[in-house]
């Protein structure tokens, strides 16, 4: 097998259509890697001055009424990864800023592809859009005519009347193939971390080698299935041409068309509602109650009047604490209920919209892999999702220690224009995302792990099959 | 069986060929013996290259057998994978290299590996000029790419080749230069079934000629006993 693997590799060394290809990869990949590091440099410098710029201005907010500081509101920043210079994935669209208010769930904003108009058309020249998708092509050109083209030339009848194993030829050809585009990968791979490291913006932690590691594991993996499936259609075809038109087509289906009927069909399956339905039901659901019958209104009276007996007072301004700002946090615990009914029920169609593609990857090799290539790189939607939850969830805690401040503070019920002081602001904890292992990214994959690993023994079987079955002459 | 080759090497009994409705061999009977030329001559579809197929181990046939050098001493037989050649109509090989480096290449593929004197002197006894060995073959003519195809078939060290149309095309030196290739390695008891059309060379080289139609051995005629003349008659009353 070792031989077929040399003389592979030096019969496509010699091919100059293969130099040129390879050429044309190596200036996409140049291009590619100063782009998104350029683009991730700014990113790194943005996210720390925007959040040491607010962190600042939170802290030197001086005596201020808290429930003030609440609505006029907070920001906190999606962060960053190394790793989203190998995919950005859905980050590059969904928005990395998010305005914390009192009462008040807000969705994100200013997402990087923003203003971008023209990457926005036709897609960025990113790293993970030349492995994932132009890698493919020149393994098709490697591999469409590794057996019809031994056929054609009748060396094949030579390759068995040497007794060569015609499972060693089939795997030789794979292998050769592999090594031929992983070297080329990890050319691009190096091109990339090396770009990252001359413009000090790389950034990297143990974890993000961690995930490059496993990320190139993944796209060797691919490879290795792309490969399979090429020598093997190109040992079953008439001839190294309809070799070539099939398997062309096959990657156009694959990797054009497929992606774009299931995202179509995701949104005609489980279609999101009109946010103006979405923006209608919410405000009932906080004005009247989640079940109809408890209005906002009824819901603080009755508040009030236990609040009363609890310290057994008879006014509201008899009591050692702010009943505003108890019941602002109870009105606020009563709307995050309703957020939540409205928000999970928004998450389970996008879950059931993105199974849809999951499930796919039964059938598309393609569409597990760029699912666990977003994942790993952390810039899918799982990581978008977890980003959302914790930001609410600082939310809920950042308005809970103004009300409790407003409530415990100092004042009184009523008072409106009191001032904390202006130390309290630096004892709120400034929001830290906290970053997932690879393990729970790849968790939430495990559907298109199953696939992927079906099909790598779907590949392997091929081989192993059509070497045994396949025809000489 | 009337010929002097007393060892047989290449055996076929009862060979039977059915490609769906189409019969390509019927009961073929043949005995090949040791240092033999055996040149099959017949039409196209005449079932002289189905032969070769099913020696090579290309073809099942659909019944009888062929067997490899089996002997009293060696009941099993040659190993066909390791003992037999084959040189194709087009040794096409690969343009993108060397004489030398295909040789090199299909002889590892064997299992065999020689040093680049050796390769040289397998390419000079198969008539290959010196200067020709290192330039890449898409320079070659026929007649040196069926050379380097004797290379490779003497590399292995093969005792029997097994040839389809070898001289088809080649110029009349280059004709020449093969078959006397042919009978110097017959001569270190290589035995050789070649199929051909060619019915000159085929009395030239041969010691005994077969003549195929539609799948059927019809006569086996030791070439001492027939003019060139006297075999086109034959053949042309035959076909």
């Amino acid at each position: 097998m070792r031989q077929i693997i040399i003389h592979f590799m030096r019969n496509a060394w010699r091919n100059q259509y293969l130099k040129i290809f390879a050429c044309i990869m190596s200036v996409a990949f140049v291009i590619s890697a100063v782009n998104n590091v350029l683009v991730l440099k700014v990113q790194f410098r943005q996210y720390d001055a925007a959040r040491n710029e607010l962190r600042n201005a939170w802290i030197g907010q001086g005596p201020k009424n808290p429930h003030s500081s609440g609505h006029y509101g907070h920001y906190v920043f999606r962060p960053a990864y190394a790793t989203h210079a190998l995919d950005n994935g859905i980050a590059q669209f969904t928005g990395s800023v998010l305005r914390l208010e009192a009462h008040m769930q807000h969705l994100p904003q200013f997402s990087p592809a923003e203003g971008r108009t023209e990457s926005s058309r036709l897609g960025s020249l990113s790293f993970s859009w030349l492995m994932l998708v132009i890698m493919p092509l020149f393994i098709i050109l490697l591999g469409h005519d590794a057996i019809s083209n031994e056929r054609e030339k009748g060396n094949l009848r030579l390759h068995a009347a040497q007794g060569l194993d015609m499972r060693k030829l089939l795997w030789g050809k794979v292998l050769g193939i592999l090594i031929l585009a992983s070297s080329m990968a990890l050319a691009g791979l190096i091109i990339q971390l090396g770009f990252q490291s001359a413009l000090n913006a790389s950034g990297s932690t143990g974890q993000d080698l961690l995930h490059t590691l496993v990320w190139g594991i993944l796209c060797l993996v691919y490879f290795f299935i792309i490969a399979a499936v090429s020598v093997t259609g190109s040992t079953w075809s008439r001839s190294s041409m309809s070799s070539l038109l099939l398997q062309v087509s096959v990657w156009v289906v694959m990797l054009i068309i497929m992606p774009r009927i299931t995202a179509a069909m995701g949104s005609r399956l489980h279609p999101f509602e009109q946010r103006s339905f979405f923006n209608n039901t919410l405000r009932q659901d906080r004005e009247k109650g989640i079940d109809g019958h408890n209005p906002m209104d009824e819901r603080n009276e009755k508040f009030k009047d236990s609040l009363l007996r609890h310290y057994k007072v008879k006014t509201l301004e008899e009591l050692p604490v702010n009943a505003d700002g108890l019941a602002m946090q109870a009105d606020e615990e009563y709307a995050n209920l309703v957020y939540d009914k409205h928000f999970n029920r928004i998450r389970e169609t996008m879950t059931r919209q993105n199974n849809i593609s999951a499930y796919a990857s039964l059938l598309d090799p393609y569409l597990a892999v760029r699912n666990l290539s977003m994942s790993i790189t952390q810039a899918d939607y799982h990581h978008q999702l977890r980003f959302l939850k914790e930001a609410e969830n600082y939310r809920r805690y950042l308005i809970g220690a103004l009300n409790e401040k407003m409530a415990y503070g100092g004042s009184k019920t009523g008072e409106w224009d009191w001032t904390t002081d202006a130390d309290f602001w630096s004892s709120v904890n400034d929001f830290r995302q906290s970053r997932p292992d690879l393990m729970w990214a790849l968790r939430n994959n495990h559907v298109e792990l199953i696939c992927i690993s079906a099909w790598v023994m779907l590949s392997a079987g091929l081989l192993f099959v059509t070497a045994a079955k396949m025809k000489i002459i | 069986m009337n010929h002097t080759h007393t060892e047989e090497i290449i055996g076929i009994r009862n060979l039977t060929m059915r490609f769906e409705d189409h019969i390509a061999l019927n009961n073929m009977n043949l005995s090949i013996g040791k240092g033999e030329i055996f040149c099959l001559l017949g039409q196209n579809g005449a079932g002289k290259t189905t032969t070769i197929n099913i020696l090579l181990g290309f073809l099942k046939p659909t019944s009888g057998e062929v067997v490899i050098g089996r002997s009293e001493d060696d009941p099993r037989g040659f190993d066909s994978r390791k003992s037999v050649a084959y040189i194709p109509e087009v040794v096409q090989l690969y343009g993108n290299m060397t004489g030398m480096e295909n040789l090199d290449f299909f002889s590892r593929l064997a299992g065999f590996r020689y040093d680049a004197t050796k390769l040289a002197g397998f390419l000079v006894k198969a008539g290959l000029q010196v200067e020709a060995h290192e330039k890449r073959m898409s320079a070659y003519s026929k007649g040196m790419r069926q050379k380097v195809g004797i290379g490779i078939a003497l590399a292995k060290g093969a005792r029997i080749i097994l040839m389809d149309e070898p001289t088809s095309g080649l110029d009349p030196k280059a004709s020449s230069d093969f078959i006397r290739i042919c009978k110097d390695l017959a001569k270190e008891g290589c035995t050789i079934l070649m199929a051909t059309h060619d019915i000159f060379n085929a009395v030239n080289v041969g010691n005994r000629i077969g003549i195929m139609k539609e799948g059927t051995l019809v006569h086996t005629i030791e070439t001492s006993r027939i003019s060139a003349t006297e075999l086109e008659k034959l053949y042309l009353e035959t076909i």
